[in-house]
C-alpha cells in the first residue's frame, strides 16, 4: 500500500470518528447519557496513562522508575494545578531514576 | 452564489425557535412576571448578549407576542393582564402593532425596521454591534491560544519522537509533516509509524488507529451540544482540531458561566496553536533524527500530560471511581489485540459510571420523599 493513501485513509477515519456526533444538528442524545458524557475525560485520561505507566516494553517488567515518575507528577499536579511543572517534574524525576540506575 | 434566502433562513428560524423558549421561561437576569412584557432596552440587550441581531430578535418578539394576544382576545379572555400587555406594545412597539408574518425570510430588510432603530437609520444596532462582537471572538481566540499554549508544550517533545520514528522508518520529512496535517492525532501517527516499522500490513494499521481513536468520537459527542448552534461549515472545521487537549480545555471552558455564545472561537485558537505547535515538533524531529539519544525519554511527556489532564478532570466521587475503574481494566485486558481492550474498558467504565449517576440521583430522591409525607 502507498504511504500516501495509507495516510490518506488514517486521515478519513480519523476525521470521521471527529465529526460523528457534531454531523446531526437535531441529533441529541438521551439525557442520561449527556450527563454521563461528563465523565468521558477522567475516563479515557485513566485508560491512556495507565498502560503507559505500568508496562513495560515488551520483555521488560514493571518499569519501575516511570510508575515514581508519574506518581510524582501526580501529586505536582494536586500541588501546582497546571500542567507545565508536572511535565518538569515528572520528565526530571525521570532523568534522576535513570541516572541512578533504578 | 448562495441566495439571500438560502444564507438568511437558518438565522431566522433559530430566532425563532429562540424567542419562542424564552417566551416561555422568561430571560434569565429578569423575572418576568405574567403581566408584565420586558422593555425594548432589555430585550435589545439580551439579544446582544446571546448574539442575535437585536432587531430581529425583537421583531420576532413582538410577532410572538401579538399572536398570542390576539388568541387571547378570540377566547373572549381579555383581562387586567392582557390590557397591560397591550398598553406595553403601544408603548414600546408602536410601529409594530400590526402582526408581522412569522414567515418572512429577510426579516432584516423589511422597512418597518427602520421604525425600530433611533434616529429612523435602520442599521445602527447593526454597526454598533460589529466590532464588539468582533472584540468579544478575538478576546475568545486569544484565550483559547494562551489556554492551550502549556499543553502544546508538553505535546512538543512527543511529536518529536514522532519526527525521529518516520526518520528511522525511512520517511521523507514531507511525509512526517503530511502525516501530521492530514490525520493530526499524535498517538495514532505514532503507533502507525511504530507498526509500519514492524511492518505490519496497511490494513491492521488502519483498524488499530481506527480503534484507537474512537475516543475523538466520545471527544465529538461531549462537545456536541456546545457546538450545535454553529453553522455546519463552523462544525465541520472545529471537528478537525478535535483532539484531546483541545476537546478537554474547551468543555471545561464551555462549562464555565457567562455568555457562551463566541466560545467556539476559544476552540479554534487553541485548536490553531495545537496545530502550529505539532507541525513544527514533528519537522523538528524528522530533521534532527538520530542526535536525541533515547534515553531522553521525550515520548514520556505526553503521559505526563494526560497525567496532569486526568488529575485536574478528577471532580467528584463517580468520576474517580469511574478513572480507577477504566485504568484498572485496561491494564487487565491489555492482552486484546487492536487495542479492544482501551475501547472495552472505557466503554464499560462509562456504563457503570451512569449505573453510579442513577443510583446518586436515586438516593437524593429518597430524603425529599420522607419529607414529603
Amino acid at each position: 500500500m502507498p504511504i500516501w493513501f495509507l495516510i490518506g485513509v488514517l486521515g478519513v477515519t480519523t476525521y470521521g470518528e471527529r465529526i460523528l456526533f457534531l454531523l446531526g444538528k437535531r441529533w441529541v442524545l438521551p439525557s442520561r447519557i449527556e450527563k454521563a458524557l461528563r465523565l468521558v475525560p477522567p475516563i479515557v485520561l485513566a485508560a491512556i496513562v495507565a498502560p503507559a505507566l505500568f508496562v513495560g516494553a515488551p520483555g521488560v517488567g514493571f518499569p519501575l522508575h516511570v510508575a515514581i515518575a508519574g506518581a510524582v507528577a501526580a501529586v505536582v499536579t494536586l500541588w501546582r494545578k497546571q500542567v507545565l511543572p508536572t511535565v518538569m517534574s515528572g520528565l526530571v524525576v525521570l532523568w534522576l531514576l535513570d541516572w541512578i540506575k533504578l | 452564489m448562495l441566495s439571500w434566502s438560502v444564507l438568511c433562513k437558518p438565522t431566522t428560524e433559530r430566532i425563532w425557535n429562540r424567542v419562542r423558549r424564552d417566551r416561555e421561561t422568561g430571560i434569565p437576569g429578569r423575572l418576568m412576571a405574567l403581566t408584565e412584557e420586558p422593555t425594548r432596552e432589555e430585550l435589545e440587550t439580551w439579544a446582544i448578549q446571546i448574539g442575535f441581531d437585536p432587531v430581529r430578535y425583537i421583531m420576532a418578539w413582538v410577532c410572538l407576542a401579538e399572536e398570542e394576544w390576539a388568541k387571547a382576545n378570540i377566547s373572549g379572555t381579555q383581562n387586567q393582564a392582557e390590557a397591560s400587555r397591550k398598553d406595553w406594545a403601544m408603548t414600546h412597539f408602536a410601529p409594530l402593532r400590526t402582526p408581522i408574518r412569522p414567515s418572512i425570510e429577510s426579516a432584516g430588510e423589511h422597512p418597518r425596521f427602520s421604525l425600530l432603530a433611533p434616529g429612523g437609520s435602520g442599521k445602527l444596532p447593526n454597526q454598533e454591534l460589529r466590532p464588539k462582537s468582533c472584540r468579544a471572538a478575538l478576546r475568545e481566540l486569544l484565550g483559547g491560544s494562551q489556554a492551550v499554549a502549556p499543553l502544546a508544550l508538553s505535546i512538543m517533545p512527543f511529536m518529536v519522537t514522532f519526527g525521529l520514528l518516520t526518520r528511522a522508518a525511512g520517511l521523507s520529512i514531507w511525509i512526517a509533516l503530511g502525516m501530521t496535517m492530514v490525520i493530526f492525532a499524535g498517538s495514532a501517527q505514532l503507533l502507525a509509524v511504530q507498526m509500519l516499522l514492524g511492518g505490519a500490513p496497511g490494513a491492521l494499521i488502519v483498524a488499530a488507529s481506527g480503534t484507537m481513536n474512537l475516543r475523538h468520537t466520545l471527544w465529538s459527542a461531549s462537545i456536541a451540544p456546545h457546538l450545535r448552534h454553529l453553522s455546519l461549515l463552523w462544525r465541520l472545521l472545529l471537528a478537525y482540531f478535535l483532539t484531546d487537549e483541545v476537546a478537554l480545555l474547551s468543555i471545561r471552558h464551555y462549562e464555565q458561566s457567562g455568555c457562551r455564545k463566541k466560545r467556539h472561537w476559544f476552540m479554534l485558537g487553541a485548536g490553531l496553536v495545537e496545530w502550529v505547535a505539532a507541525q513544527v515538533s514533528a519537522a523538528l524531529g524528522s530533521l534532527l533524527g538520530t542526535q536525541i539519544p533515547a534515553n531522553w525519554h521525550l515520548d514520556f511527556t505526553a503521559t505526563l500530560t494526560f497525567i496532569a489532564l486526568l488529575v485536574l478532570a478528577l471532580k467528584d466521587r463517580t468520576s474517580i471511581l469511574a478513572a480507577c475503574l477504566a485504568g484498572a481494566m485496561v491494564l487487565l485486558a491489555g492482552g486484546l489485540p487492536l487495542r479492544l481492550g482501551f475501547l472495552g474498558a472505557v466503554l464499560f467504565s462509562l456504563l457503570v459510571g451512569m449505573a453510579l449517576d442513577a443510583r446518586a440521583a436515586h438516593h437524593q430522591e429518597e430524603p425529599i420523599c420522607r419529607s414529603g409525607s
